[in-house]
């Protein structure tokens, strides 16, 4: 729940910041089209993004994976350590190739 | 006219000069002071690491259940006077261990080899007292053919009359592989960071179309001073990174 705020108040100014731009970059947009495709496009690009800070804030207690990271670390148990690491590599890793193709298809 | 515009020509110029040679000079400032190389060939550091690397290499994702081997030889400590120790008759079929000498002093290096052990096992090699104590003497690793030679020395106990024993462990896995804890425990918080981050992005998303939205309707007329003032609540917000949020958060939750 803790990390849940944090997050959501970092990306929510974020967003604001990527939004802003992509709108004042083309202002021909409709507004329906920008909140209906454009804009949870841009959010979903930063999902990503948000898996790899969420793995992050377990560390201090956020909850998640990183909770268990950060025991195995401090345990000196790499080789437990090594699971948690491939399977963001392989979440985190996915939905960066998956959400850069629907970028693309809605881009067209 | 056109002299002012080449001096300030000149200027401008001059003032890209300076802003790259600031900018090198402080590259340089920030690489001697930054990277230390010295540091990184340190041969311990390097062994560390090469440690760290070969466990991250060896996921602890598999579990098997595991089987062990134990195969024993009687030793004598100290050497019986006189007589030659009498050894029990092997089964040349089944895996067993040869000591040689099969008695001594303590301390004496003595020669240990394995017959018909399981081929590429690895285990501790155990010196087991007459109370049933174990000791570890040393590691064995068997060749292809079930063969293995160690020498070990004998350890420093109090002698005894009877036989004890050399012990050889080998534990073979058994049956097909499982998920280890570990690799459980993995995915269900897995599950956790991803509600989380799918959760996150879902609110900050409709809350930053909102915000958006807001920010361009006041981006110039009288309400530009309100404008200034959220972009700049929102540079400060994206200037911390959600860690270090997290901590007051906890508190306040």
């Amino acid at each position: 729940m803790a990390g849940f705020l944090a997050l959501t108040l970092f990306s929510t100014a974020v967003f604001v910041a990527k939004y802003e731009e992509y709108i004042r970059g083309n202002p021909a947009l409709e507004r329906s089209k920008l909140l209906s495709t454009h804009l949870p496009g841009i959010a979903f690009k930063y999902l990503p993004v948000n898996i790899t800070l969420a793995s992050i804030v377990g560390f201090v207690g956020g909850g998640g994976v990183g909770f268990l990271l950060s025991q195995n670390i401090n345990l000196l148990d790499y080789r437990a350590a090594s699971v948690q690491i491939i399977a963001l590599i392989l979440v985190a890793g996915s939905l960066d190739l998956f959400s850069k193709f629907v970028w693309r298809k809605i881009r067209e | 006219m056109d002299e002012q515009n080449n001096k300030k020509a000149t200027v401008k110029k001059l003032g890209k000069a300076l802003l790259s040679v600031g900018i090198l000079a402080f590259f340089i400032y920030s690489y001697q002071s930054i990277m230390d190389l010295q540091i990184m060939g340190d041969p311990i550091r390097q062994e560390g690491i090469t440690h760290i690397f070969q466990a991250l290499s060896e996921p602890d994702i598999l579990e098997y259940e595991t089987e062990e081997l134990n195969v024993e030889a009687p030793v004598y400590l100290p050497c019986r006077n006189g007589e030659k120790p009498a050894l029990p008759k092997t089964d040349i079929n089944r895996p067993y261990l040869v000591a040689t000498p099969s008695c001594g002093a303590a301390f004496k290096e003595i020669i240990v080899e394995g017959f018909n052990m399981p081929s590429f096992a690895e285990g501790p090699l155990y010196f087991i007292t007459s109370s049933g104590v174990r000791k570890q003497l040393g590691v064995f690793s068997v060749d292809e053919n079930g063969y293995f030679i160690v020498e070990v020395e004998l350890p420093n106990r109090q002698p005894v009359e009877e036989a004890q024993a050399l012990r050889a462990t080998v534990s073979t896995n058994v049956g097909s592989p499982e998920w280890s804890a570990n690799a459980i425990a993995t995915l269900g918080k897995m599950i956790e960071t991803i509600q989380m981050a799918f959760l996150t992005t879902v609110f900050a998303a409709i809350l930053a179309a909102l915000f958006s939205f807001l920010l361009l309707k006041t981006s110039s007329g009288k309400l530009r001073i309100f404008n200034t003032l959220i972009q700049l609540i929102f540079v400060a917000i994206r200037s911390v990174h959600p860690l270090i949020v997290t901590f007051p958060a906890i508190i306040f939750v």
